[in-house]
């Protein structure tokens, strides 16, 4: 019995201390929701930016990809697209990589990029890498061609065109921006294919719009030693049904191959 | 009355479900401290321990799923809101993951809330009533010369003991136990708090910081205020059914539909006066949206005071009013 006594004050004990102590807890809490920053021992945050912890100890690709679908992977049902697929070719090859982050945002267009490049962890991430992949711009081109196909509007030559001279100077603003945070990464560039060249009517204006975009493109990136260009639309041309995915607008795995065999072989 | 208490102490001690609680929480930390670990072991070999870089991932991964078309908008809303906070955390420069075992005891106690630490509740507010009507001894504990209300008291207490000494020993041995794998450390690692949301906007003029121990004390505070409330239901259930298996199921049942709920509450606004919807204090506190638009603390708070006093209140009516005939 006297056991029993002395475990009953204890377990008495520690019940009255524990219901004071979240009894006060829940003071704190509720009074921190209602009335913030008005509880003891609460600062005002301070922001701050860290270091970017370069590692180049070792020769190997630090990847980091950015862009639209296409860098994500859309259309590849092993979801890992050109980019991982490029890294396991190189690791095939006995060639270290590793990929940092993939930043790529679906439906992404290059003035969207433009402004997503401004953010504070993107450049931190991008600080990091020695090779940035890039896809940008199918979405400037032909977004809305896969729901509304042919419309009169994306038939118009003139049109097309225009808007692809529009991209184009967001184009030079992304590369830009990426080569002032970055001055030594190799950037690879995608360049775009023609979704439609099976689809008759779209045929000869999307290849000529395409023709003109990637040849704008190339040419600013001649400037830039250390700037590559990985052109599709010969491998999509005449594969078109080979490569294309379900959407008829992204590549398949197949075609994500083909893209990454290309970006392995062009790479130092 | 101490020493109805005492008595009443003794008889909860003796049933030995208070050991049957504390053994489940010896069991299934160490469960989900491996799990924590694994997901840990997993980032740290995709992002070689920069987490900067993971919740960049993280970022661009939701950023990802807003353009679907097939995501409902509240899931959208939600991921905008969780895009503002990380992005909030990023531009401080602090892990709002930090790996370490005081962390691990936060994410516990917010996933705890509206169902383990009620149901642990549960195991001992239930039967303290209904027990003694199964097993008769009702009338010997009636037939002494003390009032009925005295009587119902004394259980209330020891229960509302019990339910402080629970949430703390959860609390206690989730950082025990995960500390011997993560670490005993952090606890003066800073926290956010005070995220103010309207819509899909976090407006962050009044966000503060505060050490993660004050974080911590704050949560099992109203995690303790949620438990109160389950344990003054349970005590009324306990005094109006008769078997105590059967006072547990309708507890359990209600629980479950509760966090069924909790996810659809959204387009059932009405659903924000059960107390169940209510249960979830602590996100308050993190700033994660409620999940019913406009719902706060003090609404929550007086819902689930509510459903409280007026259990209580139906419990002593009850109880004293009753004829005690088996």
């Amino acid at each position: 019995m006297k056991r029993k006594g002395s475990l009953w004050s204890i377990i008495a004990l520690i019940g009255c201390l524990s219901s004071v102590l979240l009894l006060t807890g829940f003071i704190l809490g509720v009074t921190n929701v209602l009335h913030p920053g008005s509880v003891p021992f609460t600062e005002k945050p301070v922001a701050s930016t860290p270091e970017v912890p370069v590692d180049n100890s070792k020769a190997e690709y630090r990847i980091v990809a950015i862009g639209d679908s296409l860098t994500r992977g859309t259309g590849d049902d092993t979801g890992k697209g050109y980019v991982r697929r490029t890294v396991e070719m190189l690791e095939k090859h006995k060639r270290e990589a590793k990929l940092l982050n993939n930043l790529a945002i679906n439906g992404l267009r290059a003035d969207q990029l433009v402004t997503r490049l401004d953010e504070e962890h993107i450049g931190y991430s991008l600080k990091q890498a020695n090779l940035v992949l890039l896809t940008i711009g199918g979405n400037d081109l032909f977004q809305g061609a896969q729901s509304e196909q042919l419309s009169s509007a994306q038939l118009n030559i003139e049109y097309l065109n225009k808007k692809a001279d529009e991209s184009i100077s967001s184009l030079k603003q992304v590369l830009n921006k990426i080569r002032e945070t970055n001055k030594d990464a190799l950037i690879v560039f995608v360049g775009l294919y023609n979704p439609f060249s099976n689809v008759k009517e779209m045929s000869t204006v999307g290849s000529s719009v395409v023709e003109r975009w990637n040849h704008a493109a190339k040419e600013f990136m001649n400037e830039d030693a250390n700037m590559l260009m990985i052109p599709t639309q010969d491998l999509f041309e005449h594969n078109i049904d080979k490569y294309i995915a379900a959407d008829h607008f992204h590549p398949n795995g197949t075609g994500y191959d083909a893209i990454a065999t290309r970006i392995v072989q062009s790479l130092p | 009355m101490l020493a109805l208490i005492h008595n009443e102490t003794l008889k909860v001690l003796k049933k030995k479900r208070f050991y049957v609680i504390l053994l489940i929480l010896v069991v299934l930390i160490p469960v989900f401290t491996y799990a924590q670990m694994k997901i840990a072991q997993n980032s740290r070999e995709k992002f070689d321990q920069d987490w900067r870089r993971e919740i960049t991932q993280q970022i661009a991964d939701y950023q990802n799923t807003l353009g679907s078309d097939r995501i409902p908008e509240e899931w959208k809303t939600m991921r905008r809101i969780m895009i503002q906070q990380l992005q909030y955390y990023l531009d401080h420069d602090v892990n709002p993951n930090e790996p370490n075992g005081v962390t691990f005891t936060r994410t516990f106690m917010d996933n705890a809330v509206t169902l383990f630490i009620p149901l642990l509740i549960m195991a001992i507010a239930s039967d303290i009533v209904s027990s003694e009507r199964s097993t008769g001894t009702i009338k010997m504990l009636l037939t002494r010369p003390v009032r009925r209300w005295k009587i119902l008291m004394s259980k209330w207490i020891v229960l509302m003991l019990f339910s402080g000494i629970i949430v703390l020993a959860t609390a206690l041995l989730s950082y025990l136990i995960s500390g011997a794998v993560f670490g005993y450390g952090g606890w003066s690692f800073p926290l956010f708090s005070g995220f103010n949301l309207s819509g899909s906007d976090v407006h962050v003029e009044s966000v503060h910081m505060m050490p993660s121990w004050l974080y911590l004390l704050m949560q099992c505070g109203l995690i303790w205020f949620s438990s109160l409330v389950v344990a003054a239901l349970s005590f009324m259930v306990s005094v109006l059914v008769r078997s105590t298996a059967a006072s547990i199921v309708t507890l359990m049942a209600v629980l479950i539909a509760g966090s069924i709920l909790y996810n659809m509450a959204s387009s059932w606004p009405t659903a924000k006066y059960l107390f169940m919807i209510n249960l979830n204090l602590t996100s308050y506190l993190a700033g994660s949206p409620p999940p019913v638009e406009g719902m706060t603390l003090g609404f929550s708070l007086i819902v689930l005071a509510v459903w409280g006093v007026i259990a209580l209140l139906i419990a002593f009516r009850v109880f004293t009013k009753q004829d005690m005939l088996n």
